[in-house]
């Protein structure tokens, strides 16, 4: 397995904001990675040094690249979409197609083609004249038909309704990803991604406060739902967060013993959102 | 640079501003419209006279008046227009050309794409110094054979040679030398204004137009307040009065080219080159572009 990112020591700041504080990551070819984090976190910061649109210090290498010398020839390896509907209105829609045909060494017109085909989107149409979620498909279409080895999304389903949502995701899986090709998404919409995701990082504060795949997490975070009288009892082993469900008590443990969690009660998979607050919270204690 | 990914560049710059090609045909067209007017109208006036008298009466102390002048004057009528529309198309398209994306925020959709912010800005370059003035040129030369076109039953009616008075001393390919010759000289011409104007476009967050209009104007003021001088608003106006080599050379010299004898279009050039300097830069680092 490959790496394609690493990152050593990465900072960024806005005047005396701090939006990155020197942060180590890396990410594997064939990883999709969940960057999960509220809003001025430094998600979108760590996106953007990713893909030359900001300056930082640090370490950064991308395909071997500097993102920040090297922009134009890290983008024949990597694409990104950030937010939906960047497209301009007065782009019509075999012009789309034109441009990136024209512009990029690795588009596949025919696959494009074949992707809009499935849709109700006309080649004669503005962008201006689709709807939302028509511009998502469309942008979707000649993004997926590009053989990049990267593609970064920056909460590329905000403010879609669910069937395009849905629609998305899917056709990312089934259309682009593989083996060969790696994906970083951000996005607040947590359950739509988890079951996709390889790797989770959260990030708060300009710093990652979890980093690690899939199953690492499933295998250290445990939801553990016990009746009032053992609560007490949970609590000795340090839950990192608690709630009430139908008069019982959920504890989620970070890393318990297997037996022990057995032992208190009904034993969950957290889901990333859940664990997600409970990390934020515990970051802030 | 690659020659696909340039001209495909070019060809996004034309897909998005139509007024590149559009405004050149409706000034022409207006300019059409109004010469079938008064040829209409000036065909009544003449009426019995013959054509010869009526120049002779026009114009009595051109001696031995030919058609080749004629044909210049026409020439010259049919063209002007169209220089001055597009000084103002390329003012907007300038000005707009980094400035747009940034605000619907497309400029994330072109950023995505492996093409460097100096190609995207060349092609801006490009597109304003080269492609413009050639289409104004061949709508201008369009336009031109049109008017002779034009003139030529109305002459006949009044029963003159349109070859000898116009056809014959029309001197076609000089005209369409100077007419590509002329708007690429007006472009290189307004250069160091098209920088400046890239250069707000770059930099500008909102409201370009009145950052590319009120800085000069407010440089001038504080300069007048504070130095009690007006080197710069000077300095600008003897930039735009160079024009006259433009009109003066091709009407003495048969060319633009005498432009090219001055230093301050040199100097223009400098500037130019110095502002899309840093649009290139600008462009590429800055941050709030996304």
């Amino acid at each position: 397995m490959s790496r394609i990112v690493t990152a050593k020591g990465l900072s960024k700041s806005y005047g005396s904001f701090d939006a990155l504080k020197s942060v180590d990551f890396t990410v594997d070819r064939g990883r999709i990675v969940g960057l999960i984090g509220p809003n001025g976190a430094g998600k979108t910061t760590a996106l953007k040094a990713i893909l030359g649109l900001t300056t930082f210090q640090g370490h950064l290498d991308v395909f071997g690249f500097d993102p920040r010398k090297e922009r134009h020839k890290l983008m024949q390896k990597v694409c990104f979409i950030a937010d939906v509907a960047v497209l301009p209105r007065w782009l019509k829609v075999s012009q789309a197609l034109d441009f990136v045909e024209g512009v990029h060494p690795m588009f596949d017109r025919h696959k494009a083609e074949r992707f809009l085909g499935k849709t109700k989107i006309s080649m004669r149409s503005r962008v201006g004249q689709l709807s939302k979620g028509m511009v998502t498909q469309l942008h979707l279409a000649l993004v997926l038909a590009i053989d990049v080895e990267l593609l970064v999304l920056d909460e590329p389903t905000l403010g879609l309704d669910i069937l395009y949502r849905k629609e998305f995701y899917h056709e990312l899986l089934s259309e682009f990803y593989d083996e060969n090709r790696s994906i970083i998404v951000t996005t607040h919409q947590v359950e739509e991604v988890e079951n996709l995701l390889t790797d989770l990082m959260f990030i708060k504060d300009g710093e990652f406060i979890l980093n690690s795949t899939m199953d690492e997490v499933s295998e250290r975070f445990v939801e553990v739902m016990v009746s009032q009288e053992v609560a007490e009892q949970a609590k000795q082993y340090n839950p990192i967060a608690e709630r009430d469900v139908f008069g019982r008590k959920v504890f989620l443990f970070d890393g318990i013993d297997a037996e022990v969690a057995q032992n208190l009660g009904e034993i969950h998979r957290p889901s990333v959102a859940d664990l997600f607050v409970a990390k934020m919270k515990g970051a802030q204690a | 640079m690659n020659i696909t990914t340039f001209k495909t560049l070019v060809l996004r710059e034309t897909w998005e501003n139509k007024s590149l090609t559009l405004a050149p045909l409706v000034i022409s067209a207006v300019m059409i419209f109004s010469l079938i007017v008064g040829l209409i109208s000036g065909q009544m006036f003449i009426s019995g006279e013959g054509l010869d008298d009526v120049i002779k009466m026009e114009m009595p102390d051109v001696e031995g008046f030919e058609g080749k002048k004629i044909a210049l004057v026409i020439q010259a009528m049919m063209g002007g227009p169209l220089l001055i529309g597009m000084l103002f198309v390329l003012f907007f398209y300038s000005l707009g050309s980094l400035y747009n994306d940034r605000q619907d925020r497309s400029i994330l959709f072109w950023k995505s794409m492996p093409v460097s912010d100096l190609q995207t800005v060349m092609s801006k370059v490009f597109t304003a110094m080269v492609v413009a003035p050639l289409i104004t040129a061949l709508v201008a030369l369009a336009t031109q054979l049109l008017s002779l076109i034009l003139f030529t039953p109305v002459i006949w009616m009044n029963g003159g040679s349109a070859w000898s008075i116009l056809w014959a001393e029309s001197s076609l390919l000089t005209v369409m030398f100077n007419d590509i010759a002329i708007a690429l000289m007006v472009g290189l011409w307004m250069a160091p204004v098209l920088g400046w104007l890239w250069f707000v476009s770059a930099i500008a967050k909102r409201s370009a137009f009145l950052i590319a209009v009120f800085a000069p104007l407010g440089i001038m003021l504080v300069e007048g307040m504070i130095l009690r001088s007006a080197h710069f608003a000077k300095l600008i106006g003897q930039h735009f009065s160079q024009i006259e080599y433009i009109v003066q050379g091709t009407i003495e010299s048969g060319h633009p080219f005498t432009l090219m004898q001055s230093s301050g279009f040199w100097i223009g050039l400098v500037v130019a080159a110095m502002f899309i300097g840093l649009a290139v830069y600008i462009r590429r680092f800055r941050d709030d572009s996304y």
